[in-house]
């Protein structure tokens, strides 16, 4: 692997690093398995990339998929609060419907704009997106220490208890999908820019990408504090890129193409088995 | 957590040291979307074409990734591949040729495969980009069944309304059978699986079905072909690998075809010479006709299509 292969995978991996954000708060956060993620990475892509293609300003064609994105959360959470439908169905169902509607905003399977402005016209995509990173994972922390954070992150631990302190736990799931769909929105919309389109299959093993990424990372460095939790996520989804990046030169010993997949999952599977060796206490897993 | 860092830190470190081996020989890199049959012939016929030109595997040296239909895997092998500064890359299917669009430096060429609509998604003339572009021939196609059927009146299409390809090509088709006062009956599915009642809904209306070349659609053929057999509704298609399979008859090019025809063409520019266009259409065309359909139905074939066939 040379330097650039290198900052390729970091490139990627910060990139998807939101996505493991989005997916800790609703995983590991408040317990929730919400797969709308596959759905409202592509919302973020459509919606950005439909308003850029149309002329409007980069930076508001992101806040804009920053809201759809928090919108479809807020689906999932209804459905699941108000109808008690069961919360992986209720992604499910959402991420389903947001195929179709990732059609109607984008009008057609897949736009172009690799011509166009994006929010990466100033600084180097890399930068670019460090700086997204470290301001998202900067108001999360502070969000989670506050009194609703700590709300929110009370229904994780004990929904029972929550509510019979008072807290509406309803309302606090609904808020942490809301925004962790505007976090994996908002990488959806930054990977079309940086990528120059947007595609309807775009989405498609999103969820698992995230999952391992926060897997990765939780077994590594064991976050307890919720502000190294989030850094952990960029950390798994880095690390993750990188193993790709080593799967990726694996024809040099003979592999083939094909079994990017099966090496991209043993050295995954090895990254946590070399955390675990030595270590007798037990780690939490999702 | 201190043994966590360690580890993150050694398998960074690794990452520097491992160096990627320097040949003297071109470099050709292939990113494939995702695997299935149309995209694997398409880079198997590319191969084909480099080893019968002589220059692989003694001039020329592929690097092939699959992305296994992963967008960010997609992403990160175009980066990936750029990195080395490869003479060639081709890409196969749309969302590669557009990765690998962002990620390559001037010094390399871009070869796409596989993607139906280049200028809509900016591939267009330009001095590092070749590539061969799949128009199927639908003109043609439904000229030899109106020899075949004079009094067609009707033809369905199932396609999957997610494929930019289909869109075009249904577009295309519906355009072709207005001139000719045929009607088209649409029906869109998602996914494979809606396949049986988008067909059901088809039976009594129409006198044969036309199968674009729509990922979704083909890898349910199977089950489209037995169901053809049972309620004698013939289908058509313009990817003559498909007529193997049960389908009656196709024109068209195969996309084993298409990826013969890029790797004349980097063949070409490798030994020095100059390509007559960038970006080329399909130029062989191959009609296909499963002569035990034909048996089973009773359709007359007029001589002179048969003649046609090779």
């Amino acid at each position: 692997m040379n330097q650039l292969q290198l900052l390729g995978a970091i490139e990627i991996g910060l990139i998807y690093s939101l996505v493991a954000i989005g997916v800790y708060i609703t995983f590991k956060v408040i317990d929730f398995p919400d797969l709308t993620v596959d759905g409202s990475f592509t919302l973020g892509a459509a919606v950005s990339s439909a308003m850029i293609f149309t002329g409007y300003d980069p930076y508001l064609a992101t806040i804009a998929a920053i809201f759809a994105g928090s919108l479809s959360g807020m689906v999932t959470g209804y459905l699941n609060v108000r109808w008690e439908i069961l919360g992986l169905l209720a992604g499910i169902l959402t991420m389903t419907a947001l195929y179709s509607v990732n059609l109607r905003i984008m009008g057609r399977p897949n736009i172009a704009i690799i011509d166009s402005a994006t929010v990466f016209k100033n600084w180097s995509i890399i930068i670019t997106i460090l700086i997204v990173t470290i301001i998202s994972i900067f108001m999360l922390a502070r969000f989670f220490a506050s009194e609703f954070g700590l709300a929110v992150r009370a229904i994780g631990i004990n929904p029972k208890v929550s509510s019979a302190y008072g807290i509406k736990v309803g309302l606090m799931k609904i808020v942490a999908l809301s925004i962790s769909n505007a976090i994996v929105a908002l990488a959806g919309s930054l990977f079309a820019q940086s990528q120059g389109f947007a595609d309807i299959s775009m989405g498609m093993g999103t969820i698992i990408v995230g999952l391992a990424s926060v897997i990765i990372g939780d077994a590594l460095l064991h976050p307890e504090r919720i502000w190294v939790g989030l850094v952990t996520c960029a950390v798994g989804s880095i690390i993750y890129r990188i193993v790709i990046a080593f799967a990726l030169n694996a024809h040099d010993i003979g592999l083939e193409a094909s079994d990017l997949n099966l090496i991209t999952a043993l050295l995954v599977a090895l990254t946590m088995i070399a955390s675990k060796l030595k270590k007798k206490k037990s780690v939490r897993v999702i | 957590m201190k043994k966590g860092f360690f580890i993150v830190m050694i398998i960074t470190l690794l990452g520097f040291i491992c160096p990627s081996i320097a040949e003297d020989k071109v470099t050709i890199t292939v990113n494939q979307f995702v695997s299935h049959v149309a995209l694997d012939a398409a880079y198997n016929g590319l191969v084909k074409s480099l080893e019968e030109r002589e220059i692989l595997p003694n001039k020329v040296k592929i690097i092939m990734a699959n992305a296994q239909g992963n967008i960010g895997n997609s992403a990160q092998i175009a980066k990936h591949q750029a990195s080395a500064k490869p003479e060639f890359m081709v890409a196969i299917a749309t969302p590669s040729a557009q990765t690998l669009m962002k990620a390559k430096t001037d010094t390399s060429t871009l070869a796409f495969l596989a993607v139906s609509d280049p200028e809509a998604i900016n591939l267009t003339n330009r001095a590092d980009i070749i590539g061969v572009a799949d128009n199927p021939p639908i003109e043609e196609l439904i000229e030899k069944i109106t020899q075949i059927f004079p009094d067609i009146k009707n033809i369905g299409v199932i396609f999957n309304y997610g494929e930019i390809n289909s869109i075009k090509t249904v577009e295309r088709l519906e355009k072709v059978l207005k001139d000719r006062n045929i009607i088209l009956k649409k029906i869109a599915i998602t996914n494979s699986n809606d396949i049986k009642n988008a067909f059901n809904k088809l039976i009594g209306e129409v006198n044969l079905i036309y199968i674009p070349q729509d990922n979704t659609v083909v890898s349910a053929l199977a089950s489209m072909v037995s169901m053809s057999r049972a309620n004698k509704i013939p289908l058509i298609a313009n990817d003559p690998t498909l007529v193997d399979q049960g389908v009656m008859m196709a024109l068209g090019t195969n996309y084993f075809r298409s990826g013969e025809q890029l790797g004349n063409m980097i063949a070409d520019l490798i030994e020095g010479k100059k390509l007559e266009k960038n970006i080329q259409n399909t130029n062989i065309k191959e009609l296909k006709i499963n002569d035990e359909v034909v048996k089973e139905f009773g359709i007359v074939i007029p001589e002179n299509i048969k003649r046609g066939e090779n």
